[in-house]
């Protein structure tokens, strides 16, 4: 079995772990800034961690999910820095 | 869709209240809207995950497979929403808000745990700044939330994480405990009377100690700011005068305890009280978990906070409660279950009363900010523009229409105990109202067409 | 305590702030109670829409249509009267005239829109109406359904968090006395006027405006006078904050409706879907078939909406009357006794606070009132309070 799996993070190819969550591989790849705050464009990442502060959410495959509640699959297409 | 209960959260309370229904040979449907069952204490991993960093807390992924076995049918990745006006019918939907569907529940309980409190101070909005729940989930799955890290708060849950911190390799610079529960022979340990529970604070500080992690007492986060080298963390004394610290960090750790997390009860109608502790909301229950609606129960922590193991216990008195109202013959190991909840109840109240009050810890926060800092982190507003509502006086809700404070994604989960304590509202409560969480207008649509 | 005054203003939403403000910039000497915090009932809930535009005919669950015609002069004056409000409060209130459209999705909508617009021409308010083709290319955003719609250019909306509180703040600021939890438990005449019992406060005044809303008929029954009122819940929606997408009001002619999006960028989808029981301080709950049934016919409407996300639904208490008309005036039977209240209060604020200031100070009113005066809804046998 190959445990590790191939998506994207905004274009750029990474693997991690297939049904790791979201917000531990981004965190592996070096990315703390998930969304930016609608008041003052701020960049805020993961606080809480399971799924009470919205802080984490981000766009995949088009939909707005909280990173924390993500596992990763093979072919997500992640986006960070939206607006939400 | 329908069956005999459905059970919200499959934390230790859902887990073990499913699984004695099940056993009893009664439909229970069990609804969390994490990718997998285990709630926050027993979260678990992928099997991915797993073959590479190992199981975490085995116990409770047998609880789990044997949950399976007898039956209990879980629904992960689904979170419930609303309440239909029939006060029966939950309305669920996928974690993002999409596929509505409603789940029929002549017996509901409500297992839906706790929340961390979070409290603010200059920059805890920072991408690097977490709570110290997530990072110990990170650790759960062999993720170290920085490698050079701060821990700050209060309460136990603060050493047990930064054990697990250390257990994967982060350098943790320090623990800061607001309190000063750790004074030789601090009369509450004595009282508690839980050897075994006290060994386990005797290993975490034993621990701790062998990798050289100073916990100080009476210490505090006073800002935290991002520089080129890291995060840069001051630390002060939680009272008085005296050295103020820098430490330059990956990533600072926040925790002020648990919050029962009473949104879905409120929807359904259940009393719940005020604890004066905290100014939280927690249901109000009879000693079988029933609340005051008939057909509702509520175990672990929406009824207060006690820990895993008084969790575990409350989910097998419930079951048996709904087994009961069910026509099914009382399931063994109740007696010891209900000594389990009192003697764990005992326990948490005697630990807690160690440890500076909640709402202490929120009033030391409120007070400490200056205007400029930010309280509401989804509306962005700050303790001065709290400081200046007019005519809020100490009416949360009020405060709330004045300031936008509390109505952003979050609803208020994350700043209610620091804007209670800036307004000096006897409750930390915002109003509950559905959705419980964001759902698409798309998917109300569509569910509408098909119902009306 | 005991305080003096010239009135006393019962209730502090909208109308009672206005009117506050309005009595107080004229110089009297004014205190305004609430029972509880200020503008946390319908002033606290409302959409905040201005309407200039004949309105809606019909809530759901609604029995009787409003006399549309009958509003329009009012709505007219009222809309005048909203342009001098930002200035006159000194604070941003975030009002903002950027139009609206009433659609209609039936031939028989169609009509409607047509006879409405005769109205809204024999009372000087300017609408435009707009063919399939046209409306859809004004707002594209619109669904298939539209069939076609009233422009209206000065439709619009105000923030209520914001405008109640300005409101109080520019009343105490020309001397009024603002008093939340105060409830307003005993009236009796007294010498020249009224004795109240306000919380903890006692109050000596030369005459009473009930501006209690969705509880004016209590507090008229403190004086003796018994008023037939209808008061009701409804309900609001609001998505999360959004770029802006949407400039203008959106109403429907046949069915209660109106979305918009506010300056936080949040779209707020109201149109009167009833919610539970009245409860004071926030607490009547959201309907969930309002809630499905509200959004449903909002995404018809404007499909965009389909993508974006419900974050909040909320409940609020409105004063209704039996036939869906305000009632403002003098109360029959009692000196010195005025109220105001009804449907589409947060509208016509600006227009009631000056009524009711030049009724209490014996003027003419700025609207021809007949029709709506509380006579209509005084029960008889009601026992009137007033000693003489
Ligand atoms: C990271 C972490 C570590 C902890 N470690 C310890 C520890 O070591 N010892 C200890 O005693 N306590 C610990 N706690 C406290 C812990 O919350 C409880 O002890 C225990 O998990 C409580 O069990 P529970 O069944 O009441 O709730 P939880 O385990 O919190 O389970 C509740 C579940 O309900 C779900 N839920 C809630 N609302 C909804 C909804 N609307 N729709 C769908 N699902 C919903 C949640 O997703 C969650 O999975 C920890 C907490 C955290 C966050
Ligand atoms: C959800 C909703 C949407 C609406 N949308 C619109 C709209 O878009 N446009 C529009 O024009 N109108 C709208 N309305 C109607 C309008 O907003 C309200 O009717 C208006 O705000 C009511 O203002 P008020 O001052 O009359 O009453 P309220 O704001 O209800 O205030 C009455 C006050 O009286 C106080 N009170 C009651 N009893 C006592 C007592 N015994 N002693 C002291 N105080 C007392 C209450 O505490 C309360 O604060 C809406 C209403 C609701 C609920």
């Amino acid at each position: 079995m190959n445990a590790t799996v191939q998506f994207r993070i905004d274009g750029y190819e990474v693997s991690a772990l297939e049904g790791a969550t979201l917000t531990a591989a981004l965190l592996q790849s070096g990315i703390r800034g998930l969304r930016r705050d609608p008041v003052s464009n701020e960049f805020r990442g993961a606080f809480c961690g399971m799924g009470a502060c919205f802080e984490c959410e981000l766009v995949v495959d088009g939909r707005t999910v909280r990173a924390c509640l993500t596992p990763v699959r093979a072919d997500m297409d992640v986006r960070t820095g939206a607006t939400t | 869709m329908t069956s005999d209960v459905v059970i919200v959260g499959a934390g230790p309370a859902g887990l073990s209240a499913a699984t004695v229904i099940a056993e009893n040979d009664r439909s229970v449907v069990v609804i969390d809207e994490q990718p997998r069952p285990g709630g926050q204490y027993y979260r678990q991993q992928s099997a991915a995950v797993i073959a590479t960093h190992g199981v975490h807390r085995a116990e409770g992924a047998a609880l789990i497979e044997r949950a399976r076995r007898a039956g209990v049918q879980f629904r992960s990745g689904v979170s419930v929403w609303g309440v239909d006006d029939d006060r029966r019918t939950l309305l669920v939907s996928a974690a993002d808000g999409t596929s509505i569907r409603r789940h029929l529940a002549p017996r509901i309980v409500v297992a839906t745990g706790a929340t961390e409190r979070a409290l603010p101070f200059p920059g805890w909005q920072l991408p690097a700044v977490t709570t110290v729940g997530y990072a110990q989930h990170l650790c759960a799955e062999g993720v170290r939330v920085g490698a050079r890290v701060l821990v700050a708060g209060s309460g136990p849950f603060l050493l047990s994480v930064a054990c697990s911190l250390v257990g994967v390799g982060v350098d943790v610079v320090a623990v800061l405990e607001e309190g000063t529960p750790y004074r030789p022979r601090a009369a509450g340990w004595k009282v508690a009377g839980h050897p075994q529970r006290l060994r386990e604070f005797a290993a975490y500080r034993a621990r701790l100690a062998a990798a050289r992690v100073p916990v100080r007492s009476g210490r505090r986060v006073v800002s935290a700011e991002e520089t080129a080298d890291g995060l840069r963390v001051v630390e002060g004394p939680t009272v008085g005068t005296g050295r103020a610290r820098q430490h330059t960090v990956d990533a600072l750790n926040v925790g002020f305890g648990f919050r029962p997390q009473i949104d879905l009860l409120r929807l359904l109608g259940c009393g719940t009280r005020i604890d004066a502790l905290s100014g939280d909301e927690v249901a109000v229950v009879d000693v079988d978990g029933a609340t005051d609606l008939d057909g509702v129960w509520a175990a672990g922590e929406v009824t207060g906070i006690a820990g895993a193991p008084s969790a575990l216990a409350e989910g097998l008195v419930v079951g048996a409660a709904v087994l009961r109202s069910l026509g099914a013959p009382l399931p063994e190991g109740l007696a010891a279950a209900r000594r389990d909840v009192s003697r764990a109840r005992a326990f948490a109240s005697t630990l807690g009363r160690l440890y500076p009050a909640p709402r202490d810890l929120a009033a030391l926060a409120a007070a400490s900010l200056g205007d400029d800092a930010l309280v509401c982190r989804c509306e962005s507003v700050s303790a001065g523009q709290v400081r200046a509502a007019q005519f809020g006086g100490t009416d949360l809700q009020a405060v709330k229409a004045a300031t936008r404070a509390g109505m952003g994604l979050c609803q208020g989960r994350e700043c209610a105990p620091a804007v209670s304590a800036l307004c000096g509202s006897p409750t930390a409560a915002f109003t509950v109202r559905p959705p419980l969480r964001p759902i698409l207008l798309a998917a109300v649509a569509e569910h509408a067409a098909q119902v009306i | 305590m005991s305080v003096t005054a010239d009135v006393l203003v019962i209730g502090a939403g909208v109308l009672g702030a206005s009117t506050g403000f309005e009595l107080a910039r004229r110089g009297h000497r004014v205190a305004v109670v609430d029972r509880g915090s200020v503008s946390r009932e319908g002033s606290g809930t409302t959409a905040g829409n201005l309407h200039v535009q004949a309105v809606h005919t019909r809530r759901p669950g609604q029995d009787v249509p409003l006399d549309a015609r009958r509003f329009l002069p009012l709505q007219k004056a009222a809309s005048d009267l909203w342009e001098a409000v930002p200035d006159l409060l000194g604070i941003d209130i975030e009002l903002v005239r950027t139009g609206g459209f009433t659609v209609a999705e039936t031939a028989e909508q169609l009509q409607e829109l047509k006879l409405k617009g005769e109205w809204e021409r024999e009372f000087g308010v300017q609408t435009v109406l707009m063919d399939q083709d046209t409306v859809h290319d004004a707002l594209p955003a619109l669904g298939p359904t539209v069939l076609g719609a009233t422009w209206c250019a000065e439709d619009g909306y105000a923030n209520p968090l914001l405008v109640t509180p300005a409101y109080l703040n520019a009343a105490r600021r020309s001397g009024a006395q603002i008093t939340p939890h105060a409830p307003v438990t005993a009236l009796s005449r007294d010498h020249n006027g009224w004795r109240a019992d306000a919380g903890a406060t006692q109050l000596h005044v030369g005459a009473v405006v009930d501006t209690a809303g969705p509880w004016l008929a209590d507090v008229a029954a403190l004086a003796g006078v018994v008023l037939a009122m209808a008061p009701l819940t409804i309900q609001m929606h609001a998505t999360t904050r959004m770029p802006p997408l949407l400039r203008n009001l959106v109403q429907h002619i046949g069915e209660g409706l109106s979305i918009k999006q506010v300056t936080s960028g949040t779209i707020l989808i109201g149109g009167g879907w009833p919610s539970g029981p009245i409860a004071a301080g926030s607490r009547t709950a959201s309907s969930m078939a309002s809630l499905m049934g509200n959004i449903a016919q909002a995404v018809r409407i404007l499909p965009v909406l389909g993508q974006m996300r419900l974050l909040r639904s909320w409940a609020g208490p409105l004063a209704a009357t039996p036939d869906e008309m305000p009632v403002v005036g003098a109360v029959p039977g009692l000196d010195d006794f005025y109220l105001a209240g009804g449907t589409y209060a947060f509208t016509f604020a600006p227009l009631w606070a000056q009524t009711l200031a030049d009724l209490v100070e014996g003027k003419q009113p700025p609207v021809d009132l007949s029709g709506l005066g509380p006579d209509r809804l005084v029960i008889e046998g009601g026992d009137h309070g007033q000693e003489h």
